[in-house]
């Protein structure tokens, strides 16, 4: 029995129904040359797949690399690699028998500053009156998009005028975001002054961890290890392990 | 965006938004994700978490368009369990043997979610998977744009005849199968004496 090139597509896409699958099946079982031509096939879509699959890898790869350019991972890398040579370089230094260089606070925080998770900020419940919980949201959704396409410079903006808006001045989340934008662009006394203010039970994990990394970047080394021994403490912290690690980086 | 509007984007057929889906559902998944993994797996490169991440992202794609993912889960947990198999495979195969494939055939075949009975046994040696990687990716660059790209289009982001003969400018359906026909054919006929030997 001959089957056509499209039966044979149909039975591997499972398009076929369970009687016309079986007897295929059978056919199969029975006739090395039906197997060969099933194979052949398989063989072509795999082709397919992995000539797919490289496209899509290189669009993925220019995706990467334009979001480690305009971003932090880029910025990772490269303090990555500073801390690597700052390793080699105290690695021969102690082998001669000298002092270590201290510790750059900048190089760490860059090591461990990084995006705020969206749903930390998009997921918290809305509150106010109807009328205002819908504008709200509406304001919200549009900085959530931001925060999505990384446009920070838009997300900035509205949240300046939210934070001017007398209904919205209080709330944790808004200042959480404005606070996360004003270090990555390294304004950091700005973001301590707004997060030192926050008091949110609700925010109150990432509220500490990005205030510890503030005053990493502000060079109050002090205030930091406060703040990270205070995180580090805390094991329902996301950032518990990290803090730990970063306070031990200080002493 | 959702994760039901990505879905959505991503089983449309519609090649634009696929790829908008795409893109987003990466870069969100990238910034959910890569320094956890990197920190994560200390052992493995920066490359190879690079390389890993985009093996893992593709496979939670393919999953998606094969509907193997059912949506019980969010799509950054379901992703973050296939990411963490991955490197820890590779983090063993570096510890093992000194080197990792970045692909596995068989792992591409399994995403690929097609219906091969057991018997067909469709094995491949390793020392051989990476050479028969090299011939199959060959095969598809032998064939002509437009066969390369309906081939694509087809059986890698599910464009369906109809979106095929507006695409490229197809009288109708018919043709777009008979053309599809016609380039399969093309690429066995030339995967075959590349495989030769290597299956």
């Amino acid at each position: 029995m001959d089957f056509s090139e499209d039966y044979i597509g149909a039975f591997l896409n499972h398009q076929l129904d369970k009687q016309a699958a079986q007897e295929f099946e059978n056919h199969l079982r029975q006739s090395p040359e039906l197997q060969k031509k099933v194979e052949r096939q398989i063989m072509a879509r795999l082709s397919v797949e992995i000539h797919g699959r490289k496209a899509v890898r290189e669009d993925l790869k220019e995706i990467h690399n334009q979001y480690v350019k305009g971003g932090k991972v880029k910025r990772m890398t490269f303090y990555w690699g500073i801390a690597a040579s700052i390793s080699a370089i105290l690695a021969i230094m102690a082998y001669l028998g000298s002092r270590p260089a201290p510790v750059n606070n900048q190089e760490l925080f860059a090591a461990y500053f990084e995006p705020i998770q969206q749903k930390v900020l998009f997921n918290t419940s809305r509150r106010g009156s109807d009328e205002e919980s819908r504008n709200f949201s509406e304001i919200w959704k549009n900085v959530e998009e931001n925060f999505n396409t990384a446009d920070y410079q838009a997300a900035k903006q509205v949240l300046d005028s939210l934070i001017l808006d007398t209904s919205f001045e209080n709330r944790a989340d808004i200042r959480l975001a404005r606070a996360w934008i004003y270090l990555q662009e390294k304004d950091t006394r700005n973001a301590i002054e707004i997060l030192e203010k926050l008091n949110s039970f609700s925010f109150q994990y990432h509220r500490n961890w990005f205030l510890a990394l503030a005053y990493l970047q502000d060079n109050s080394k002090e205030k930091a290890q406060n703040m990270l021994l205070k995180v580090s403490q805390n094991t329902g912290s996301p950032y518990h392990k990290a803090a730990f690690e970063l306070h031990r980086k200080l002493e | 965006m959702s994760d039901e509007s990505i879905i959505k984007a991503l089983l449309s057929g519609d090649e634009k938004k696929i790829r908008e889906a795409r893109t987003i559902l990466y870069k969100n998944l990238l910034k959910e994700f890569f320094q956890k993994t990197c920190r994560k797996y200390s052992g493995l490169s920066r490359e190879d978490v690079e390389e890993t991440f985009i093996d893992a992202f593709l496979d939670l794609v393919s999953n998606i368009q094969n509907e193997q993912f059912e949506g019980r889960s969010k799509i950054s947990t379901y992703f973050s369990t296939i990411l963490n198999r991955k490197c820890s495979k590779k983090a063993d195969r570096e510890k093992a043997k000194g080197f990792a494939h970045s692909i596995s055939l068989e792992g591409v075949l399994f995403n690929m979610n097609l219906n091969i009975p057991s018997f067909l046994k469709l094995t491949f040696e390793q020392e051989r998977e990476q050479n028969i990687l090299k011939a199959l990716y060959q095969a598809m660059e032998a064939l002509n744009d437009k066969c390369r790209g309906l081939l694509r289009d087809f059986y890698y982001d599910k464009l369906s005849q109809k979106e095929l003969a507006i695409k490229w400018e197809y009288k109708d359906e018919n043709t777009v199968k008979v053309t599809l026909n016609r380039c399969r054919n093309k690429l066995k006929d030339i995967i075959g004496p590349l495989l030769d030997g290597l299956i």
